[in-house]
């Protein structure tokens, strides 16, 4: 289970993106986040990653302190693929950093083998973003942070990468937080739903 | 694909990227340099021997660039010159490179650093160059080490600057946060990310502080801080020239202000050219 307690963050001293959060992931679990633009989403994502640290609150899996070393188990997939990825790097590389994927399982998520020799502003923005998700599934990773990874791509494409990651995500029981703002999609794919808010959470219906 | 295809695609390739073109051909500039510097001690002789028979000659067929006022070879007083420049340039552009390289580093390790590195980067821009490399060529006492240490403590700030932008800019940027959070170590990180991405700002401000280094050391013997006269330095050489030319020794001048014309163009033309052919995508277009 993965947990944030009142967990407070600001980019400014004297204002809080996010006020006392506290969240709760089980193992298998797709929990939607929504909210508007800038009301926190990304950030809270970023904290439950360990990207961000938080000024006030905690985060334990499994009743433990996250491990500050060696593969983080939450692994944040980024809205914009081309930003999560080295531009000097071929894709080859980019994929492998993390872990080796098998030809199978590149097959699974549509990743040409011809990609592979290529530099990332060689391929769109969908075939990026399905490089960056299946580097993001690095054996150790329990939970992801789905951070609006649908929101460039076509609707074809959106619903052949989701597909590939409930998959994934049902084999492997990973807890998925999928962030996004369209409400048929979180509904969709996720069994409970929660708003930010003026940087609380609410329960969403 | 066949050779010949191979050949004709290269040429396609060098036909259709003039910054490619460019950039071999001043490489090619460079290599054509660097060879006849390398043949020059076989010149030395000539450099150094008298022939007051041939006092100020004018270019003629045994001296190409002349001679000087006591009889001296002027094309291979010219090109010892320019060996000494390769070599100060190249030496000072290097140790430059590395101090703008180590105070961006420092200036990455927290708030306090760098507002110490940006005030160190101010103040010495804020200090009249030339007056500050004479200062420290004078207080080391001239000569050759003397000149690459003041041409390398008064060139790395720009350079700093540049560096320590991108640095603090790759470290918060989502692909280096993402390694950290495969787990990659700090060194990883340094030598697969931050390294490869800093070392095209390197070379090419490396490479362009080259032009700066040769010039400056140029100047400093000219002004008579530098090298000593007893060396066949390009700024001494220009030196010498000054009191012939109102006589009508052109050549004198001339010929080593065009070959350090032509040695700081090329390094300057090569700078450029790699600053725009590094990054990958810009390579390809």
């Amino acid at each position: 289970m993965l947990e944030a307690c009142d967990i407070t963050l600001g980019y400014r001293h004297d204002e809080s993106v996010l006020r006392g959060v506290s969240l709760r992931l089980a193992p298998g679990e797709w929990l939607g986040l929504s909210g508007a633009s800038g009301s926190g989403k990304s950030t809270l994502g970023q904290v439950l990653a360990g990207h961000l640290a938080p000024r006030r609150g905690s985060l334990r899996l499994d009743g433990e302190a996250l491990p500050r070393r060696g593969l983080h188990p939450v692994q944040w997939l980024p809205q914009v693929p081309v930003m999560a990825v080295n531009p000097r790097w071929r894709i080859g590389r980019v994929l492998n950093e993390a872990w080796s994927p098998s030809a199978a399982q590149r097959q699974r998520f549509g990743i040409d083998d011809a990609w592979l020799e290529r530099y990332p502003h060689e391929l769109s923005g969908g075939e990026l973003q399905r490089v960056v998700v299946l580097r993001g599934l690095a054996p150790g990773v329990r939970y992801l942070i789905a951070d609006e990874i649908s929101s460039m791509l076509d609707a074809i494409t959106q619903a052949a990468l989701w597909q590939v990651l409930r998959e994934e995500a049902e084999d492997r029981r990973l807890g998925v937080l999928v962030i996004g703002h369209d409400p048929a999609l979180l509904q969709r794919l996720c069994q409970r739903r929660v708003r930010l808010e003026q940087g609380q959470l609410f329960a969403s219906c | 694909m066949s050779g010949a295809a191979q050949a004709k695609t290269s040429r396609l390739v060098l036909r259709s990227n003039p910054r490619l073109g460019l950039a071999l051909g001043a490489l090619a500039l460079l290599v054509a340099l660097v060879a006849l510097l390398i043949a020059q001690p076989t010149l030395a002789e000539r450099a150094t021997a008298s022939d007051f028979q041939a006092r100020l000659q004018a270019p003629v067929t045994d001296h190409w660039f002349g001679t000087d006022v006591l009889g001296r070879d002027l094309l291979a007083r010219t090109l010892q010159g320019l060996t000494l420049s390769l070599w100060v340039g190249t030496a000072a552009a290097l140790l430059g490179t590395l101090v703008a390289l180590g105070l961006a580093a420092l200036a990455c390790l927290g708030p306090r650093a760098d507002v110490a590195v940006g005030l160190l980067v101010d103040s010495v821009l804020g200090l009249p160059h030339l007056i500050l490399l004479i200062l420290i060529a004078f207080a080391l006492g001239g000569g050759t080490q003397a000149v690459i240490i003041a041409v390398a403590l008064t060139h790395w700030p720009s350079l700093t600057r540049v560096l320590r932008a991108e640095l603090l800019q790759l470290r918060q940027a989502d692909y280096v946060r993402l390694s950290r959070r495969f787990g990659k170590s700090r060194g990883y990180i340094i030598r697969h990310h931050l390294l490869p991405a800093l070392l095209p700002h390197c070379l090419v401000g490396g490479l362009l502080l080259f032009p700066h280094a040769i010039l400056h050391e140029a100047t400093l013997t000219f002004l008579g801080f530098g090298l000593s006269p007893g060396q066949p330095a390009i700024g001494v050489l220009l030196a010498e020239s000054l009191r012939y030319l109102s006589a009508g020794y052109w050549w004198l001048g001339v010929f080593p202000g065009l070959g350090l014309l032509l040695l700081v163009l090329a390094f300057d033309r090569l700078g450029n050219a790699l600053r725009r052919l590094l990054p990958p995508r810009e390579a390809q277009q």
